[in-house]
């Protein structure tokens, strides 16, 4: 193990420089000098512990199964001979010294950009963290990473595989990002959580730049802080880095000032600036820093402190909605999406995140809707779930600083989701309730929840990652619980000092005009100190006293949001079609044919008045929608028109739907036929897809969308078990054609469904040539094709 | 290296969708330059580029000092007159494909004039490049190509991972290529300038190399995206 000394340790430096210098750079895999040049290794190394490095680096950094596919490699035995050599080099120079395997990005992009799941990551890391562990590291360092989710899955195979320290270590640019757009603070929470034993910058940028990155780092972790810069930043025509060893030094030696523990170089330093560096810090202790006590979550590109009151939006929940519970049945992963979004536009924060509906493999649809709200979004997750594997589900895959809805102060639940709550390094949500239920009284709610605090600091998890749930009553069934319910919740925050959370909606059950008793104890809670309402973002009464409070309270200064908010609220009036000459009570055709929304769906509800739901779509939905088709297909109109045009008559489909539900109609009988939509195996680009699937759903289809990179087997399978009649494949490039071709002859050798594809370097013979019933130029082509398929 | 985009060409972003000159409802209008704006803010285009020696023979053409190698016809025609070559590659981003992506549950025909700004984005970056590069040869009085890329004629795109690999884009600028070949960030291009000592012959018509040639809409309706 590494102890803790109270001085600064320093490290070494580049070894992709000292390798260049010795024209061993031009190898494919510049790890293979291991094996070819063993003394050269070796001899690097010991010239940086002749100069003052302390923990060296094996010649790792891009040992992976990916990097050498194709190379005569394997990754346990340049792991091996790596460290091998980095050995000789300690025993010949200082026994002291010790030896990091080496971590570097896997060079293949992680899922939602890229193709590589999470999984297939962590067994990659999986392979060399062992190989490392079994070869005789002393520690590993994953550095040089720009994808939170990427670097976590290496930090989680080495805990769950090696006894291994774990140094994690980042890249940001200038802008305080990484490529993946993960700032300072979202990358310090995140690995802090994840139980690393020392988190850094580095690469990329000079110390210089490095500077104000570092001083952020240092405002978000308590962990010991590893800096490694670049020899300043490098020309773009000669690859030269800027700054000499002594300006390095100097600049770098100020992130001791910063309290850095371990500093060193990376790119572009040499020997010469790891002695300059030493002799500037020699002897010297790191600055001391001030602890850290913040709440906050993030996702990979957004840190939320829960420094004032931040919303948490509720809609993400099955319970008492039979839209949502269809779109789970459906696996209408848009729908939810959908609701994702809405929330944050109307202003939540934080989204909350249900997905339980009995017979539903809950485990499983949280870790798919998890990952499919932050492809989209970058709100902080709140996982709402009491099953322990659903929450460790979705936690080992969330990208970033999750909040766990709930646990509660029974000694069993606690000593069950704790663990998880701590592994992963998720902050939690505690209820004030236990195995004899909710108490009755503030004071027995309060004991409840000091409990709560108390275990969670037994496990590890610091107070400020706890957040106290004081629980709301039904006013209408126990009209005296909502006094103690606040009184509960003051307490709470003077006594122990911790962050309060309250869903407010359920206080107005029963009653009628519920909007106006939830704001009324919302403004109550939150005078008393509530930071979290999880409430419906969407109505504004509730909203609105949150900005309201927030200008009483002095937490919006100078009432600036408020005032850019509610000028445009009060501002927004109906929208008139440009050109003023028809009136707003226009017809539902103009509205589909000019793509607007508001007004589509507002004559949709008007002619739910008179007519037959079935009617509104059979002489007006549709037939508009394929006029609209018509005058794009003769290019009066173009591609986004359209899209705006499927908008409105989704907008129509949506109030249809709602007036359905409420009458408890099923909503089965509207659907003109089932159409099954993939972009194909190894493609990502769907954007093709995603244009016939808004045109098509809203021409009267239920659409099952598979997404993208779809195997061929769940096509296959989804079309055996949906019994569809047409599906619809995408792919773009002409590597991704053969997949396509695959998926055509399995899907022909187990049914009788047509196939109609589309995409850019495809023409209509060599579709057919592949296979397909149908090639679909565009999205009215597929419009056009769909209607055939199923009039027939 | 960073390359800094002042705006972006309206037009061009029409023709990537498809445009074909009938009238534009004003709100729509102020949403493409709404789109155009939010593209400027979130797009961060970066560019890695190393110059070459080639050496050509039968297998192909032979980048020197590495072990990529692009065969093909189409691209020995391109390279003709040179005897080096730019490596080049650009991208605009990660965030810029998560704005799109966000856009096209939110509002699809945000997302779609998004994707369009970014392509035009991205090609506008890499002609920055390219004008760099041109000056920079110019001044040694030599001359360079068009650019030429992986897909294009027979050059196959599966020389995009070792092309990504020499010039180190994933810790450069954080471009790396999926199982299929597909760039990521999705907004990114690669390209071969040919140097050449002497003047290179500019008659060949781009769509000659296209894959997209016999089925293209703009190539037909007689104004071709390099036009």
């Amino acid at each position: 193990m590494l102890e803790m000394k109270n001085k600064i340790t320093i490290l070494d430096g580049a070894f992709g420089t000292m390798l260049q210098q010795k024209g061993l750079l031009t190898a494919a895999v510049p790890e293979a000098n291991n094996l070819t040049h063993p003394e050269i290794i070796t001899d690097i190394h010991r010239e940086y512990i002749r100069n003052g490095a302390e923990i060296i680096y094996a010649s790792t950094f891009g040992v992976n199964r990916y990097k050498l596919e194709g190379t005569p490699y394997t990754v346990s035995q340049l792991v091996e001979a790596a460290v091998e050599n980095a050995r000789k080099a300690r025993d010949a120079e200082n026994p002291l010294v010790k030896i990091a395997l080496d971590c570097g990005p896997i060079g293949k992009m992680m899922k939602p950009n890229g193709d590589m799941s999470f999984d297939e990551a962590y067994r990659i890391f999986e392979e060399i963290v062992t190989a490392g562990e079994r070869a005789g590291v002393d520690l590993v360092v994953f550095e040089t990473f720009t994808d939170l989710a990427e670097i976590k899955a290496g930090i989680l195979a080495a805990k769950e595989h090696t006894g291994l320290p774990i140094f994690a270590s980042m890249s940001f640019e200038a802008n305080g990002r990484t490529f993946a757009g993960v700032p300072v603070s979202a990358a310090a929470l995140t690995l802090s959580g994840l139980g690393v034993s020392a988190v850094g910058i580095n690469c990329s940028l000079g110390p210089e730049q490095i500077l104000p990155l570092a001083a952020e780092l240092v405002k978000w972790t308590n962990l010991p802080i590893l800096i490694k810069p670049n020899a300043g930043l490098p020309d773009p025509e000669t690859d030269q880095y800027e700054i000499t060893p002594a300006e390095f030094a100097e600049i770098t030696a100020r992130f001791a000032d910063l309290g850095a523990a371990y500093i060193g170089g990376c790119c572009g330093t040499t020997p010469q600036y790891i002695a300059a560096l030493r002799d500037r810090l020699s002897g010297r202790r790191p600055a001391a820093r001030q602890a850290v006590h913040r709440t906050a979550l993030c996702s990979a590109e957004r840190t939320v402190e829960i420094d004032e009151v931040r919303i948490v939006g509720e809609r993400i929940n099955p319970t008492g909605k039979k839209r949502f519970k269809a779109a789970l049945a459906d696996h209408d992963i848009g729908y939810i999406l959908s609701q994702a979004l809405e929330q944050t536009a109307a202003g939540a924060e934080i989204l909350d995140v249900n997905v339980g509906l009995p017979g539903l493999d809950e485990a499983a649809m949280m870790a798919e809707v998890v990952e499919a709200i932050q492809s989209v979004s970058n709100a902080p997750l709140q996982i709402d779930s009491g099953d322990p594997k659903t929450i460790e589900a979705a936690l080992r895959i969330y990208n970033g600083k999750a909040l766990v809805n709930s646990v509660n102060g029974e000694d069993r639940n606690l000593e069950t989701l704790l663990p998880i709550v701590r592994k992963y390094g998720a902050a939690v949500i505690g209820l004030t309730l236990d195995e004899n239920g909710i108490p009755q009284t503030a004071e027995e709610r309060v004991r409840i929840a000091e409990k709560i605090i108390r275990k969670a600091e037994e496990y590890g998890i610091p107070k400020e990652d706890v957040i106290i749930d004081c629980l709301t009553l039904t006013v209408s069934a126990q009209q005296e619980q909502a006094m103690e319910t606040l009184k509960a919740l003051r307490t709470v925050k003077e006594r122990f000092g911790v962050k309060t959370v309250l869903g407010v909606s359920n206080i107005s059950f029963g009653l009628p005009d519920r909007e106006t008793i939830n704001a009324a104890f919302l403004t109550l809670a939150l005078g008393q100190g509530l930071d979290l309402p999880i409430i419906n973002p969407n109505v504004r009464t509730m909203t609105g006293a949150v900005d309201a409070f927030k200008v009483l309270a002095g937490q919006d200064k100078n009432s600036e949001r408020f005032i850019s908010i509610h000028n445009q609220i009060q501002s927004e009036k109906p929208i008139v079609p440009a050109g003023g000459s028809v009136s707003p009570d226009s017809s539902l055709e103009y509205a589909i044919a000019n793509g607007l929304r508001q007004i589509a769906a507002e004559a949709t509800v008007r002619l739910l008045n008179t007519m037959e739901p079935a009617e509104i779509i059979d002489h007006i939905l549709i037939p508009t929608l394929e006029k609209v088709g018509n005058r794009f297909e003769k290019g009066e109109i173009f591609l986004p028109q359209l899209i705006q045009s499927a908008g409105a008559a989704q907008a129509g489909f949506e109030e249809i739907r709602k007036a359905m539900t409420r009458s408890s109609q099923s909503e089965v009988n509207l659907s003109k036929g089932k159409i099954i939509l993939a972009t194909v195996k190894g493609d990502i680009h769907d954007i093709g897809k995603n244009i016939v699937k808004v045109v098509l759903e809203n021409s009267g289809y239920q659409i099952i969308d598979l997404g993208k990179d779809v195997p061929i087997e769940v096509v296959r399978q989804t079309v055996l078990r949906e019994n569809a009649k047409l599906v619809g494949l995408s792919a773009l490039m002409t590597t991704t054609v053969k997949n396509m071709e695959e998926t055509i002859r399995d899907l022909k050798n187990h049914s009788e469904c047509k196939i109609m594809v589309g995409g850019a370097v495809l023409t209509k013979d060599y579709a057919l040539s592949i296979g397909a019933d149908y090639f679909a130029k565009d999205a009215k082509a597929a419009m056009d094709i769909a209607k055939k398929v199923f009039e027939e | 290296m960073k390359i800094s985009l002042e705006s972006l060409d309206e037009q061009e972003i029409l023709r990537t969708m498809g445009y074909r000159g009938s009238e534009i409802p004003s709100d729509l209008e102020s949403l493409i330059r709404r789109c155009i704006r939010q593209t400027l803010d979130t797009v961060q285009p970066r560019a890695v580029f190393r110059r070459f020696p080639i050496e050509k023979d039968t297998g192909g053409i032979h980048i020197s000092g590495t072990d990529l190698i692009f065969p093909g016809t189409s691209i020995q025609k391109h390279l003709e007159t040179s005897d080096e070559v730019w490596l080049v590659a650009i991208t605009v981003g990660q965030e810029m494909d998560k704005l799109i992506r966000t856009a096209l549950s939110e509002k699809p025909e945000e997302g779609v004039i998004l994707d369009s700004c970014a392509a035009v984005a991205v090609e506008a970056a890499a002609d920055k490049v390219q004008e760099m590069l041109r000056e920079t040869v110019e001044r040694e009085g030599k001359f360079i190509t068009s650019r030429f890329s992986p897909g294009y004629g027979d050059l196959p795109l599966t020389v995009q991972r070792n092309f990504l690999t020499v010039l180190d884009t994933s810790r450069k600028i954080g471009l790396s290529v999926t199982g299929g070949y597909l760039m990521v960030p999705s907004k990114s291009v690669t390209a071969i300038i040919g140097i050449s000592p002497t003047e290179i012959q500019t008659s060949q018509n781009p769509c000659d190399g296209c894959i997209l040639r016999t089925t293209c809409e703009l190539r037909k309706a007689g104004t071709p995206c390099w036009k």
